[in-house]
C-alpha cells in the first residue's frame, strides 16, 4: 500500500499539525509493512540465524565387542576374534559399564546382578554449557537457568547399531545356543555422569532373528548351521548347533521431549543435561536367567548418532516444561 | 531501498524552506514504496531468539511406550509380551498385536493440523513376537515354538489412510518368496519416512502393518503366535 502523503505546497501552513499528518503516513506503513515495501530475495541467510539449534554426530566402523557373562569359560567362540573369552589385539571394546544409570523412576539399574546391567556407551555427543527443563512461560527459575535462554523443545536423535554376530550359551554347554538380545537406547546423561534412558527409545534384535527354529533345541539343531568345534573334550561340544551371524541394522529415530524424561524428576534429578549418548546392553534369556550362567557376544560393526535440535515448537502436544539451550 | 540520509540538513537558526523538508520526506517515502532491502537491516539481525518457535520447523510427534521399562516394581527387567497379559495389547501403554488375517492394522496414529507444506514424516518402531503354541515338522513331529513358515510383517507410512509405496518395509512383490513379502525376522527394530507434500488441513498420520501370507495362505492362529509393536513413535517435521 503506497504511503498517503502530499508534499508542502507553495503556500500551505506549515505548522506542527500538517508535519505529523505526513509522519504519520510513514509511521503506519513502516509500522505495518507489507510484502510491496520489501524487495524480493531481501532476506537471505546471512541476516538469518540457523534453525539449528545444536547439532553433532559421531560414528564408529571399528567393529567392537561386547560380553556378558565372562570369567575363564575355556572354551573358543567359533569365528570368534578372540583368544578365549578375550578379545584379541586391534579390537575395541566399547568402554566400560557405566556406572550410574538411573531408570524411568530415578532409581539406579546398575550394580546388580540383573541382566539388563552393563548398559555400555557407544557414542557420546557433548552440549558443551548443556540443556536445561525451563516452563513454556518462561520461568526458569526452578532450575537455575539463566532467563535470556532459547526454548528449544526437543532433540531429533538418529543413530544406527550394525549388529554382526550375538551368541549366548550356558556356561559349559558351548553348543547350546541361547536366545540373548542386544539392546539399544538413547539416553540423557548430566555433567557429572548420571544418565538417564530415553524409554521409548529402547530398540533390540534377537540372536535368533534370521532363524526359522522355535525355542526347543532340537529343533534348532536341525535348523542351524553346524560349525565343527573340536577343541572341547566333551563330544557334545564338538559340534556347535549355531547361527550368530545377524548382519542387520537396528535403527532408532526419536524426537525426545521433557516428556520423555518427565519420569526423571527434573526437581531433584539433574537441572542440565550435558551429554547424548547411544547405549548398547546385552540382554539375555528374556531376564530368566542369571549373568552369570550364561555367557553372551555381541559384535558390533558400526554405530553412528546424530543429534539435531531444531529451532521448532511442538504443537501438538505442548508441555509445561520445555528443553532449553542453556547458551 | 538504499540507506536513507537526509539530503537537507536543516541548521538552527536557518529559516526552514519547504523544498529541503519536502526533499527530506520524500527520501524516506520513496524508499519504503520502492521496496525495503537487505541493506536496511544488519547482518544476523533476525536471530534465533527474534524468531518464533515455529517460523523455521514446526514439529508434530506421537510416541508409545510398547513395554514397561525398568518399573519400579521390578526395576531390572524389560518386559517382553510374553510377559504382560493378553488384555494389553493394543492399548495405549503396552503392545500393539498384528493380526494374522493379513488386514492392514493401525500401529500408531495422530492428527496433524499443518498450513499447505511439506511433511518429512519418520516412523520408528520395535517388532517384537510370542509363539505360544506348537506346530509340526515335516516329519510330523510336534514341536514347541514358532511355526517354521511363519512369515513376516509389512509396514507402511499412510497419510489420511492412505498407504505409500515407497514406504513399505519388506516388498511389494512377493516374487518367489514363500515366506511372503516382508522381512521374516523375529524381533528387529525398524525405520521408514517420506517427504510429502500436502494441503492445508488436518491430517491423520499413522503407522499402519500387517502380516503377510505364505504362498500356501497358510491359516495361523494369533492367540498362538503373532507379531507385536512395542515402543513406536511417529516424527513429523512441518518443513514450509
Amino acid at each position: 500500500m503506497p504511503i498517503d502523503w502530499d508534499p508542502i505546497e507553495e503556500g500551505d501552513k506549515f505548522n506542527a499539525g500538517s508535519l505529523n499528518d505526513r509522519f504519520t503516513a510513514v509511521h503506519g506503513e513502516i509500522n505495518s509493512l507489507p510484502s510491496t515495501s520489501v524487495e524480493a530475495q531481501s532476506l537471505s541467510r546471512e541476516h538469518l540465524d540457523s534453525p539449528v539449534v545444536r547439532y553433532g554426530s559421531d560414528n564408529y566402523h571399528t567393529n567392537y565387542f561386547m560380553q556378558s557373562g565372562g570369567g575363564a569359560e575355556g572354551y573358543d567362540f567359533p569365528g570368534w576374534p578372540c583368544d578365549g573369552d578375550h578379545p584379541s589385539s586391534g579390537t575395541v571394546w566399547v568402554d566400560a559399564g557405566l556406572s550410574d544409570v538411573k531408570d524411568s523412576g530415578g532409581s539406579s539399574i546398575s550394580g546388580t546382578t540383573s541382566l539388563t546391567t552393563g548398559w555400555r556407551v557407544a557414542h557420546t555427543l557433548d552440549f558443551g554449557d548443556g540443556f536445561a527443563f525451563t516452563e513454556s512461560g518462561g520461568n526458569p527459575s526452578a532450575n537455575a537457568v539463566s532467563p535470556d535462554i532459547e526454548q528449544v523443545n526437543g532433540i531429533l536423535v538418529l543413530a544406527n547399531v550394525y549388529v554382526e554376530q550375538l551368541y549366548s550359551y550356558a556356561k559349559g554347554r558351548l553348543g547350546a545356543h541361547e536366545q540373548a538380545k542386544l539392546m539399544a537406547a538413547i539416553a540423557l546423561s548430566s555433567s557429572s555422569g548420571a544418565t538417564y534412558i530415553a524409554p521409548v527409545s529402547i530398540r533390540y534384535i534377537d540372536s535368533e532373528t534370521n532363524t526359522n527354529n522355535g525355542r526347543d533345541v532340537s529343533v534348532r539343531e536341525a535348523d542351524h548351521y553346524h560349525i565343527p568345534h573340536d577343541t572341547s573334550s566333551n563330544p557334545a561340544q564338538r559340534q556347535v548347533h549355531t547361527l550368530p551371524r545377524i548382519h542387520k541394522d537396528l535403527p532408532i529415530r526419536t524426537y525426545i521431549t521433557q516428556k520423555d524424561i518427565v519420569h526423571l524428576n527434573p526437581t531433584s534429578g539433574p537441572s542440565t543435561w550435558k551429554y547424548v549418548r547411544l547405549l548398547l546392553c546385552i540382554d539375555n534369556h528374556s531376564q530368566t536367567y542369571r549373568e552369570a550362567d550364561y555367557i553372551t557376544y555381541a559384535e558390533i560393526g558400526h554405530t553412528t548418532l546424530s543429534v539435531v535440535m531444531p529451532h521448532a515448537q511442538h504443537l501438538t502436544d505442548q508441555k509445561k516444561y520445555w528443553f532449553t539451550d542453556r547458551t | 531501498m538504499a540507506q536513507i540520509f537526509p539530503k537537507h540538513k536543516i541548521k538552527d537558526g536557518s529559516p526552514v524552506s519547504k523544498d529541503e523538508v519536502n526533499e527530506n520526506l520524500q527520501e524516506i517515502v520513496g524508499e519504503i514504496q520502492g521496496g525495503l532491502g537487505e541493506q536496511n537491516w544488519a547482518e544476523d539481525t533476525f536471530t534465533r531468539s527474534k524468531i518464533g518457535e515455529s517460523a523455521l520447523i514446526r514439529m508434530h510427534t506421537k510416541k508409545i511406550e510398547g513395554p514397561k521399562l525398568f518399573t519400579s516394581a521390578d526395576p531390572h527387567r524389560y518386559s517382553s509380551p510374553s510377559s504382560l497379559s493378553s488384555d494389553g495389547f493394543g492399548s495405549e501403554t503396552h503392545h500393539v498385536k498384528v493380526p494374522s488375517n493379513r488386514t492392514w492394522t493401525t500401529l500408531i496414529s495422530f492428527d496433524v493440523t499443518c498450513r499447505s507444506s511439506l511433511l518429512w514424516v519418520i516412523a520408528s518402531f520395535q517388532q517384537d513376537y510370542e509363539s505360544r503354541g506348537r506346530w509340526y515338522d515335516f516329519e510330523g513331529t510336534e514341536r514347541n515354538g514358532r511355526d517354521r513358515f511363519f512369515p513376516g510383517v509389512q509396514y507402511a507410512i499412510a497419510i489420511d489412510g492412505g498407504r505409500f509405496h515407497e514406504t513399505v518395509i519388506g516388498g511389494t512383490d512377493r516374487s518367489n518368496d514363500r515366506r511372503g513379502e516382508s522381512y521374516r525376522h523375529w524381533r528387529h527394530a525398524f525405520t521408514t519416512d517420506l517427504i510429502i507434500p500436502v494441503t492445508a488441513g488436518i491430517h491423520t498420520v499413522s503407522l499402519q502393518g500387517r502380516m503377510v501370507a505364505t504362498t500356501g495362505y497358510k491359516r495361523f492362529s494369533d492367540t498362538q503366535d503373532f507379531y507385536a509393536v512395542g515402543n513406536r513413535e511417529l516424527i513429523v517435521m512441518e518443513m514450509t
